[in-house]
């Protein structure tokens, strides 16, 4: 059984074999894959309400609904170009035969016959990043605490952490805060929708005051809360320990396409997602969604991180006035 | 004129702290960064208590205070810091000008109410 620091990735399974799909699903219940299956005709669809995935499976199969594997293939590469799509051969062990064009497409390829070898695919390029289970465990926890400090008679609670490869924002706003220490670098965004905590705000469950809110207090309160899951963040995880100064002045661009709801961080590395459901005890308002990603673009030493708890005394007694 | 200034970047932390002293009956006044709480400080020499953020844009917590204490000279106004950070060294720092207290934040306004009773001799 899953205890809450297992991270899982979310995967689009296209498959029409019904032996290839039943050993997919054993594969995916052994391997932390949460698979979600779509075909030819709701792949569109699909794509667009899973915007947090970590790859796709699908076969060499010669028809996909009038189209070829290949041209779905690209379909998909085009749209969501940092999904890895592993193929499922039928002959071929390899891409080898296949156009150079058409290889690029793809991550790899395997046959159901060789499990292993899709193994080695996903953990390659899906789970890359190997986070520790107490950074697991204590982000959802100190989030947690963070958000049910901040809404008055709302519920907080968050599903199974999992690794993103989509580049993708959701919902229409985010705050975006740098993480530094000597293990890690790199950033945390927490994303929502505006309407959402406009309304929660209007109900009078949080600190802020004014009767008609409008976006700066949305933008205040999600600032806030980032701020507060920072400082939370901060004291449970990161030392005073200095980094090297060539480390600390490393920097990258951050591009953000608001048009297409993209955001990258210069690398292909994996998010780490969570998502929280604010959910009221009085059911009169709907739940709330946010999403916490942490993305370690720029440094990821873990066998620091080990050390650095050792240091860490996180006994921290919060909204408690501490005299001199 | 106000008797506790607010310092603190974001609207919900100063909405929410200045609302709770002014629900008890103490007059409130509000700065957005260290650099306007500098010069708030400044305007109202007649200042009992600070509440001050660390992480500001423009000027930080810790330099507002070293600049209150040092270039406007005042060491009677009580400061105390309600911010996320937690570090000792940061502590340290504020003890050096004074600072007579810390939170972590989350503000819990029953917690501090008797300490700003005390600090400002009501």
């Amino acid at each position: 059984m899953n205890d809450n620091s297992t991270v899982v990735s979310q995967a689009l399974v296209l498959e029409q074999d019904a032996g290839a799909l039943q050993a997919l699903k054993q594969f995916c219940s052994e391997n932390s894959l949460v698979g979600l299956k779509a075909n030819a005709s709701n792949l569109l669809e699909v794509l667009g309400s899973n915007i947090h995935l970590g790859g796709v499976f699908m076969s060499d199969e010669p028809s996909h609904n009038g189209k070829s594997a290949f041209e779905l293939a690209a379909e998909i590469h085009k749209l969501r170009t940092e999904l890895p799509i592993f193929l499922r051969r039928s002959s071929a062990t390899s891409l080898d035969d296949l156009p150079p064009a058409v290889q690029t497409l793809f991550a790899g390829a395997y046959q159901l016959t060789n499990m292993e070898k899709l193994k080695q695919m996903v953990d390659s390029y899906i789970f890359s990043v190997d986070f520790p289970n107490d950074l697991v465990r204590g982000i959802q926890e100190l989030t947690l605490e963070v958000l049910r400090g901040a809404f008055r008679g709302l519920d907080a609670s968050c599903d199974l952490p999992y690794v993103v490869k989509d580049k993708l924002i959701y919902g229409e706003l985010f705050s975006l805060i740098p993480l530094q220490s000597n293990w890690c670098g790199g950033y945390m965004m927490l994303q929502t929708n505006e309407e959402e905590i406009l309304t929660v705000i209007r109900a009078r469950r949080t600190q802020l005051g004014p009767k008609e809110p409008n976006f700066r207090d949305v933008n205040s309160l999600l600032s806030e809360l980032a701020n507060m899951t920072w400082g939370a963040f901060k004291a449970k995880f990161l030392t005073d320990d200095s980094m090297d100064g060539m480390e600390s002045r490393m920097h990258v661009p951050i591009i953000i396409n608001h048009r297409q709801n993209f955001i990258s961080f210069g690398a292909n590395y994996p998010q780490l997602c969570f998502m929280y459901t604010l959910t009221d005890r009085q059911n009169e308002l709907k739940p709330i969604t946010l999403y916490q990603k942490l993305i370690f673009s720029l440094r990821w030493r873990p066998e620091l991180f080990a050390e650095n708890q050792q240091k860490i005394d996180d006994f921290v007694n919060r909204g408690e006035l501490e005299l001199f | 004129m106000a008797q506790i200034l607010v310092v603190d970047d974001s609207d919900a932390v100063r909405n929410e702290v200045s609302s709770f002293l002014s629900g008890n009956g103490y007059t409130v006044a509000t700065a957005v960064d260290g650099k306007d709480g500098l010069d708030k400080v400044k305007a109202n020499p007649d200042l009992k208590l600070v509440f001050a953020d660390v992480n500001m844009p423009n000027m930080d917590g810790l330099t507002m205070i070293e600049k209150i204490r040092g270039e406007l000279g005042n060491s009677t106004v009580s400061i105390i810091m309600l911010t996320t950070e937690s570090d000792p060294k940061m502590k340290e720092r504020a003890k050096n000008y004074a600072v007579k207290g810390w939170i972590v934040k989350p503000f819990n306004g029953a917690n501090v109410l008797g300490a700003v009773k005390g600090l400002l001799g009501g």
